[in-house]
């Protein structure tokens, strides 16, 4: 099927845009969630002579005694990726966290409030049946 | 009508209507708040620019599948480029509106010919100059998009959540990595002869993995062009700094070129898993703007919209 201009230009005006609004407001309302549901460890897989190989992955990170509990996720080359700055990843966890603190410096100074998410890691949240 | 697409640094007019309409869409409000996209405290109104934002934001937490963290409904995966042409596409399209002029194009950043320079000349580039869209600064100074005229409102946390916040845009160039990706590492991913490869994530060596910049040396092209500008450009918020735009059309403009070079082709096809739901050739692409569904095939040819004055 053919995209059409006069289709699509329609698509853009306020009241159209107003509607697609409205029919993905559900969805809306949940933007500012956060992501990944608390699931926190990283798989890798790979099949080798027959073999299937999993790597499971978690990591307890503080920053000043506080817990920076965010999901990472380690690939199969060994390099770590964060959701924070998702066009980057990293050979090494530190240099991941160095990273975070230099764009988010504000966030981790020590007069900025607790956040909900400082919850320290959660054992129930190591969850390994879930997902993929 | 269909529009031509033109260089932002040798082109004063499309420099110009792109901040016109970049400015008129960030002033612009449907009715939409904060309280409407799950933003905790006082309800204010969001701009038609950044209902943008929220879109890029949103679709980069829609894992594909779910259960993972790696492969998104528009990034690490092969719907990276036709998702990006269709925000590009639908941003136009509101810039053609509110502009009144159905000819506007969205025009295009060539980093790689800034990427020749000596890298002490980089961000010293006219792109960056304040006639182009402003320098560096936390915030921006000068320039369309100074903190004088540009506010960004709503931005990403350290955990990746969106949240209220009134302050000037951020840029850090050339802080995050030195120098911008080079001619001869376009013509390095223009040389991959698939568009993209099974397992489809970020390892593979096709030409996607190749343009977004998670392979051969991270960060590459594109993901590079993010971490040089920095500030704003990092979080899954960057379409923030209107320079996302910019880039994404020299993203853009690359891939077209790839196509005439090698084919209209696309891979996933709709017969590969549903674990790879969103990123098929005939999957609906992740939208909130829209309401009608547009797959990555029906974009592959674009030419009723618009063209690049050139493409190499
Ligand atoms: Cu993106």
């Amino acid at each position: 099927m053919d995209l059409g201009y006069t289709e699509l230009a329609a698509a853009s005006r306020p009241d159209a845009l107003r509607a697609a609004l409205a029919a993905n407001a559900e969805e809306l309302r949940h933007a500012a969630d956060e992501h990944h549901g608390g699931e926190m460890a990283s798989v890798r897989r790979a099949s080798y002579q027959g073999h299937e190989i999993e790597v499971w992955t978690t990591y307890e990170i503080t920053v000043d005694g506080r817990p920076f509990d965010v999901h990472l996720t380690v690939d199969n080359a060994g390099r770590v990726h964060y959701h924070g700055l998702p066009t980057r990843d990293f050979p090494s966890v530190i240099g991941l966290v160095k990273k975070a603190i230099d764009v988010f410096g504000d966030e981790f100074s020590s007069d900025s409030p607790v956040q909900p998410d400082e919850r320290g890691p959660d054992p129930h949240h190591h969850d390994h049946g879930g997902g993929a | 009508m269909a529009s031509i697409r033109r260089n932002i640094v040798t082109d004063q007019a499309a420099r110009d209507a792109f901040v016109s309409g970049v400015l008129a869409l960030k002033a612009e409000f449907l009715g939409t708040t904060t309280a409407d996209i799950g933003i905790a405290g006082p309800a204010r109104q969001v701009s038609t620019y950044d209902l943008f934002t929220v879109w890029h934001h949103l679709a980069m937490g829609q894992m594909t599948p779910p259960g993972q963290a790696d492969r998104n409904a528009a990034h690490s995966g092969p719907v990276f480029l036709p998702w990006h042409r269709l925000m590009l596409l639908l941003l136009e399209l509101q810039l053609q509106r509110v502009l009144g002029d159905d000819e506007v194009g969205l025009p295009y950043w060539d980093w790689a010919a800034d990427g020749a320079l000596p890298s002490a000349a980089q961000p010293q580039a006219p792109i960056w100059q304040p006639d182009g869209i402003g320098g560096t600064g936390t915030p921006v100074a000068d320039g369309p998009f100074g903190a004088d005229r540009f506010q960004v409102r709503i931005d990403s946390d350290r955990f990746g959540r969106l949240r209220a916040t009134d302050r000037g845009l951020r840029r850090t160039l050339a802080a995050g990595v030195r120098t911008l990706p080079t001619p001869q590492q376009v013509s390095a991913a223009l040389r991959r002869p698939a568009y993209d490869l099974s397992p489809w994530d970020r390892g593979v060596a096709g030409f996607r993995n190749h343009l977004e910049g998670w392979r051969p040396a991270p960060p590459g092209l594109h993901n590079r062009v993010h971490v040089w500008i920095g500030g704003d450009m990092g979080p899954a918020t960057s379409p923030n700094d209107p320079v996302f735009y910019l880039n994404h059309c020299n993203v853009d403009r690359i891939w077209e070129a790839w196509m005439v070079d090698r084919g209209r082709s696309y891979q996933p096809p709709q017969s590969a898993s549903d674990q790879l739901r969103f990123h098929r050739t005939d999957d609906p692409m992740y939208s909130i703007l829209i309401t009608q569904p547009i797959t990555p095939g029906q974009v592959l040819d674009i030419g009723t919209f618009y063209s690049y004055d050139q493409l190499t």
